[in-house]
């Protein structure tokens, strides 16, 4: 598919572009020298093994909530935020150590 | 004034990254509707404003324009987000609305400015929810089949319809109205990941499909809101998650949700309604957490702890009519829930309530004003608990057509793969079927999507744990054919029209169809 990205037609592929792979892990999936656009991979754990540590790829506009990004690929404009579900039931932001920071969201309340 | 109420939105997967595109047209504005294309009809740069207010200088300004939305991307005090084009002065300038917020499109004297005009949006950015925030009341958003992945959480705010202008959410595969069924593969997909999504007042989303993992899941937050026909997957791990779900005085009709360890379909507050909807493969089915809720022509399968609860609501007064209610042959969990000690007025009416440990249970043993009838029990371990059947409740085996289940005692896991040597999957369907774990030394029971298989194995979408005892206990659905055999026919209540209609309709949620024999006739 071709997206037209700041103003530069940008070919990405096919297969892994504008997908959802949330949950999911592509450790043996050939994305070397791809281009991803708008697919999900949102992880539940911080710092998930997603991709193959190898990894040459660019990320536009996807989801890598939680995912171990390998130090070869290009990311632009991609969400790359750490939560974990705490004793609450709740996502909280975590720091490095995966300690929480913050609340991310908050379930809504019932109304009689 | 913002955007007008006429305006049509277009949102599709395949236009200019970043939501930098117009989006919209005005229905019968006189100008040319470039909204359902790709790309921005006009792309202008070195826009200019004499001053504030809401007319911008350009040279290319034409009379096509007017009626489309036009982005601001850019500029001196140039106010981002979408505007109505609402009058063009060709060769000179061009006149817009202002934002929702009744902001102007230049706060000052403007230079520099990027506006885009026509071309559908994109979704996948962190501008997601501003956009939602910048519909009106009467708008209607086409969204085309595709996947998008949110760019942020949509939480809509200030952005409510009314009962004569509500707003839609529509979703279409190839043409606009061409309502493509849930599970037909063509509704648009909406992978929110660990973002929230949550509609206000007045909205209708139909025709769509959502995963998700947050705690809440997909929501109608606010009053007279509207799923229908739509999809939500809440693969989370965490326990208690919820699929889709509806506040007060909200309805979801016809919609499919699944909660792999939480809730499929949850009304959270009072007088609101789930209709002809299948909740399946999760902890809880259908959950009516306040009072004068309904749950009417439902099928809840294979859920591990409740099929419909009926909240805890001191003011009670819900209604379980022609619901589907089926357990596991495993007989766990429970399938209709009282918990309240003091809950009057339920109703339970024309249900299959089978294949749980317990068919009807109330957490005290004070019936109350909870009354039941015409309800159809069967192979449950025991039926009621702290609940009195009525006369007419009765014992059959529905006989659902096409329900099977795979079943094994002594499968191994690793990762995310179940082998079971003597097990025969080849009739299992990837993303579609689930797989229930009871037990296990060393497994995490649960349920899990199946996302691809072999003829003795299971891949699954979370982990689950390594158990080389060879002692897990499963069981898979293969098939959800829910239409019943003649033992459940005129068992309802019976329905009198005067004197010569009386009438009766098959218990459960799915009606029988009857087959006409084939005849010869020979002349």
């Amino acid at each position: 598919m071709i997206i037209l990205y700041n103003g530069y037609e940008i070919l990405c592929c096919d297969e892994f572009s504008g997908r959802d792979f949330t949950c999911q892990t592509l450790l043996n999936s050939n994305l070397n020298g791809r281009v991803i656009y708008g697919s999900c991979f949102s992880q539940e754990i911080p710092d998930t093994e997603v991709f193959s540590s190898g990894l040459v790829a660019t990320f536009l506009n996807c989801n890598l909530d939680n995912v171990k990004v390998p130090v070869g690929c290009t990311v632009q404009n991609c969400s790359q935020r750490r939560f974990m579900a705490q004793s609450d039931g709740l996502d909280w932001f975590v720091d490095e150590n995966n300690n929480p920071i913050s609340l991310k969201s908050r379930v809504p309340q019932i109304s009689e | 004034m913002p955007v007008s109420a006429n305006t049509v939105w277009e949102i599709r997967s395949t236009a200019t990254a970043n939501m930098v595109n117009g989006g919209g047209f005005v229905t019968g504005a006189p100008g040319t509707n470039y909204s359902q294309q790709d790309a921005a009809q006009y792309a202008l740069t070195g826009v200019t404003s004499a001053g504030a207010g809401n007319t911008v200088l350009s040279a290319s300004a034409a009379t096509d324009m007017v009626g489309n939305i036009a982005k601001v991307v850019s500029g001196t005090n140039f106010t981002q987000g979408w505007f109505e084009i609402t009058s063009v002065v060709a060769g000179v300038s061009i006149t817009f609305s202002t934002n929702a917020a009744g902001t102007a499109i230049c706060t000052g004297i403007g230079a520099a400015g990027v506006i885009n005009i026509g071309g559908a949006l994109s979704l996948n950015s962190t501008l997601d929810d501003d956009f939602f925030e910048e519909v009106q009341a009467g708008n209607t958003v086409w969204i085309k089949s595709g996947t998008y992945s949110l760019g942020e959480s949509v939480t809509v705010a200030s952005a409510v319809g009314t009962g004569t202008n509500p707003i839609n959410l529509t979703g279409y595969n190839s043409t606009r109205g061409d309502s493509p069924m849930v599970n037909s593969g063509s509704q648009p997909i909406i992978a929110c990941g660990a973002n929230d999504f949550q509609l206000n007042t007045f909205w209708i989303g139909s025709y769509l499909e959502f995963t998700t993992t947050t705690a809440a899941g997909v929501v109608m937050s606010a009053s007279q809101g509207t799923w229908y026909r739509c999809k939500v997957t809440n693969t989370s791990t965490t326990s208690g998650r919820v699929a889709l779900s509806a506040a007060s005085n909200c309805s979801i009709i016809a919609c499919e949700g699944i909660s792999q360890n939480g809730t499929a379909l949850r009304l959270t507050s009072n007088t609101a309604r789930v209709l002809y909807s299948y909740a399946h493969d999760s902890r809880n089915g259908i959950e009516l957490q306040s009072n004068t809720c309904y749950a009417i022509g439902c099928v809840v399968n294979r859920c591990f702890l409740v099929g419909i609860e009926l909240g805890a609501s001191a003011l009670g007064n819900n209604v379980v009519a022609n619901c589907t209610v089926r357990g596991f042959p495993l007989q766990i969990g429970t399938g209709l829930k009282i918990p309240t000690a003091t809950g009057p007025s339920h109703k339970l009416y024309n249900n299959v309530i089978m294949n749980w440990a317990t068919g009807v249970a109330k957490t005290s043993p004070n019936q109350a004003s909870n009354f039941g009838a015409s309800n159809c029990f069967y192979n449950n371990k025991t039926d009621v608990s702290n609940y009195t059947k009525d006369a007419t409740d009765f014992t059959a085996d529905p006989g659902f057509t096409g329900i099977v289940e795979l079943t094994g005692t002594t499968a191994t896991t690793s990762g995310s793969v179940l082998t079971d040597s003597g097990a025969d999957f080849s009739s299992v369907r990837d993303n579609i079927d689930f797989l229930y774990v009871n037990s296990g030394t060393g497994v995490t029971t649960g349920q899990y999507l199946i996302t691809s298989h072999t003829s003795t194995t299971l891949t699954v979408n979370n982990t689950l744990g390594t158990s080389s005892a060879g002692n897990v206990v499963y069981t898979v659905s293969v098939g959800q054919n829910f239409a019943p055999g003649p033992n459940l026919a005129n068992k309802s209540i019976p329905l009198q029209f005067g004197d010569e209609s009386p009438s009766n309709i098959a218990v459960g949620a799915v009606q029988r169809k009857e087959v006409m024999p084939s005849s010869t006739f020979i002349g």
